[in-house]
């Protein structure tokens, strides 16, 4: 907490190498998080982009003490849902979630295997409201507290608790339909 | 505890959301309890499933361009911080222009209060009026020129006529 205090202050101070120092620790949760809401991998990293920017501009509104965790990943997701309704204004969204991932392996196996966990990830996602969805992704993907994820969507622990509890039973339901589902059946 | 309490908290219990004493408490009931115990190992089951998942398939972002996204980020902001937008009216002029225009709309919003009236140019309008009338009935007296105001009120019951009649300086006269 307080090295990233000081980092904050070396940034602020015009020393910009800090600014990487400072966002290092959370690269790939920044990319993951924002990869499960846009279910691109291109898209994930314009998102990343604006948000690091955001982050650099808005640094002076951060308020020394308390966590640059929650408040770089509250930003993150403000960034996030903001490229989800622009992408819905210009219509791209007609595309299946299923189409958008996109995969750099090499290896034939790797790929198909992670493009099924990956729809099915997608799959499970797309139950889930937009809260419900951020709180799932933040505590049972990024592996944050309660607490946090509170200070990070700007809730109740209690209502992270609510979300949670929803998101899980819906995740329940849709493991098990997914489980009794036949093997190549679509869904209707 | 009983089971429809239970069953409610056994979604965050799968996630280990409880303190040990509590979650020690639930687990008591689940030992004894059939029905609880398969919807927990469901809900754990489900959460375990999920998070493998994601946490199998992860992305990362090659070392050289992450540091790119960082310049970048860095390099955007700075133009934007050096390149602010110009204001509309200069900053020692705007404060001034600020309170010059709040004084006015204070202003006339009292004068509305106090004297709507003086928002209204009624005599200049009612001159206008008489004019027009005057070139239709030459010899009639225009507002600003005439002395004497009457008016008479007529009672059709009583038979009473009432007549007011006003000097320039406004002084009543009453006639019955």
């Amino acid at each position: 907490m307080h090295d990233e205090d000081r980092l904050v202050e070396e940034v602020l101070q015009g020393r910009h190498a800090s600014f990487e120092l400072l966002v290092k620790p959370y690269r790939t949760g920044f990319l993951n998080m924002a990869y499960r809401i846009t279910g691109n991998i291109e898209e994930a990293r314009e998102v990343c982009q604006e948000a690091l920017l955001r982050m650099f501009r808005y640094l002076k509104a951060f308020r020394k003490g308390r966590s640059f965790k929650t408040w770089a990943y509250r930003i993150l997701l403000n960034t996030s849902y903001d490229h989800l309704k622009e992408r819905k204004k210009f219509d791209r969204a007609v595309e299946s979630q299923k189409e958008r991932v996109l995969f750099h392996d090499s290896d034939q196996e790797t790929r198909v295997f992670r493009r099924e966990i990956a729809e099915r990830i997608q799959g499970l996602l797309e139950v889930l409201t937009p809260k419900e969805r951020a709180v799932f992704l933040l505590r049972d993907g990024e592996d944050f507290s309660v607490e946090e994820t509170a200070r990070t969507i700007g809730c109740s622990p209690l209502s992270v608790r609510t979300h949670l509890c929803r998101a899980r039973k819906k995740i329940r339901k849709e493991l098990e339909r997914d489980f009794f589902r036949e093997p190549g059946q679509e869904e209707t | 505890m009983r089971c429809r309490k239970i069953i409610k908290q056994l979604p965050l219990l799968a996630g280990e959301e409880f303190p040990p004493e509590k979650a020690r408490e639930i687990h008591a009931h689940l030992d004894d309890c059939l029905r609880c115990r398969k919807e927990y190992e469901a809900y754990r089951h489900a959460v375990k499933t999920a998070r493998a998942w994601m946490a199998s398939e992860r992305r990362d972002l090659p070392e050289e361009d992450w540091h790119r996204m960082i310049q970048q980020a860095v390099q955007e902001a700075s133009v934007h911080e050096t390149r602010p937008i110009a204001p509309l009216v200069p900053w020692p002029f705007s404060r001034a222009w600020a309170v010059v225009l709040m004084a006015f709309i204070v202003l006339a919003g009292a004068l509305m209060v106090i004297r709507p009236s003086l928002l209204q140019d009624i005599p200049h309008t009612a001159r206008a009026v008489l004019r027009l009338q005057e070139r239709e009935e030459p010899g009639m007296p225009v507002l600003g020129e005439q002395d004497v105001i009457a008016m008479t009120l007529v009672s059709k019951e009583a038979g009473v006529e009432i007549k007011w009649i006003f000097n320039k300086h406004f002084d009543l006269r009453e006639e019955k």
